[in-house]
């Protein structure tokens, strides 16, 4: 009885915990639309679900994920590759609102590679807060792939909103 | 007794103006695919989430809904058509549902904007009352398109964002 007393509470308050936290939005990289001027550029690669700058190819990307929640997120991650840790070659993700009655830009959140490490595969988040107001704003996550050196192959595999 | 029921009244119509302002789905403009005509010949820009007409003639996006929204009764969009209202049928902006059966590829706009009939030359958030329309994920799937008309190239026609309500 002792025991169950203990568990049970605790069982029930590591659900919550799960229940509480998590993933409300994600979008792989290769769902992403591309800008005009990267279309343009024409230096970017769609593989497997992912985004990367063409091998031998140096200059930038820039995608816009669209974003539609009911609940306020807390967390932004970025899952990418990234051979180098300075701005010249790096993926950065950035959480934005649009006023729809003046279309300004207001930037929530945003993360960058150069903060997290190189590597394959690689994770990185920030927290923020912000209210979710449907209303009154249009939502999206814009991603930038950033390479000046041809050597490399900056790669962006998905970005996720989480509470 | 006369005051509680006006409060009730009060209350139930604060409750369907709520219901009315559900946004059900919406997305930034910029996220939307390009036509390949549009990629093609260059004549669209983005920016700031928004999309652009550069060229003339017609550029059309095309952006994915989900099916099951439930009932839908408002077509929402953020735009901006220099000509006011008065560019007739060469510079404005449309918006259309399109609800495409599964069984066949046929292809129907349920739900319907044009600008023409907007007399706003700024930045306008309008919300097109229509006819509540119910989506049905099990015979159809669903896409909004958005058209940007433009012959004159001082004319300016942007959207910024589409969406649904309920």
């Amino acid at each position: 009885m002792r025991i169950y007393s203990l568990v049970v509470p605790l069982l029930l308050a590591l659900g919550a915990s799960h229940a509480d936290a998590g993933i409300i939005w994600s979008e792989t990289g290769a769902s992403c639309i591309p800008d005009s001027a990267t279309v343009s550029g024409g230096i970017y690669d769609t593989i497997a679900g992912y985004v990367r700058i063409k091998s031998s190819s140096a200059g930038t990307l820039n995608l816009y994920c669209p974003v539609f929640v009911t609940t306020s997120p807390t967390s932004l991650g970025l899952d990418y590759y990234s051979a180098g840790s300075t701005s010249s070659n790096q993926v950065s993700a950035a959480y934005y609102k649009m006023s729809k009655s003046t279309g300004s830009l207001t930037l929530i959140a945003a993360q960058n590679s150069t903060n997290c490490g190189t590597g394959y595969h690689a994770s990185c988040s920030t927290t923020f807060t912000d209210t979710v107001d449907n209303t009154n704003y249009v939502y999206f996550v814009a991603v930038t792939l950033v390479n000046s050196s041809s050597a490399f192959a900056e790669s962006f595999y998905a970005a996720q909103l989480s509470n | 007794m006369r005051t509680l029921l006006v409060v009730l009244v009060v209350l139930a119509s604060g409750y369907k103006v709520a219901q009315a302002s559900n946004v059900a789905w919406q997305m930034d403009a910029a996220s939307c695919t390009p036509e390949s005509g549009a990629i093609h010949n260059h004549t669209y820009s983005t920016s700031n989430g928004a999309v652009n007409q550069t060229g003339v003639q017609s550029v059309w996006f095309r952006c994915p809904v989900p099916a099951t929204l439930g009932t839908v009764t408002y077509l929402e969009i953020v735009f901006k058509d220099s000509t006011g209202g008065t560019g007739g049928s060469t510079n404005h902006i449309e918006a259309c549902l399109w609800e495409v059966s599964r069984a066949t590829g046929n292809e129907v706009g349920v739900l319907q904007f044009d600008s023409s009939g907007v007399s706003s030359s700024g930045i306008k958030d309008y919300i097109e009352p229509q006819n509540p329309y119910g989506l049905d994920p099990i015979n159809y799937t669903y896409y909004m398109s958005i058209e940007l008309y433009r012959n004159n190239t001082s004319n300016t026609e942007t959207v910024y964002s589409v969406g649904l309500r309920q």
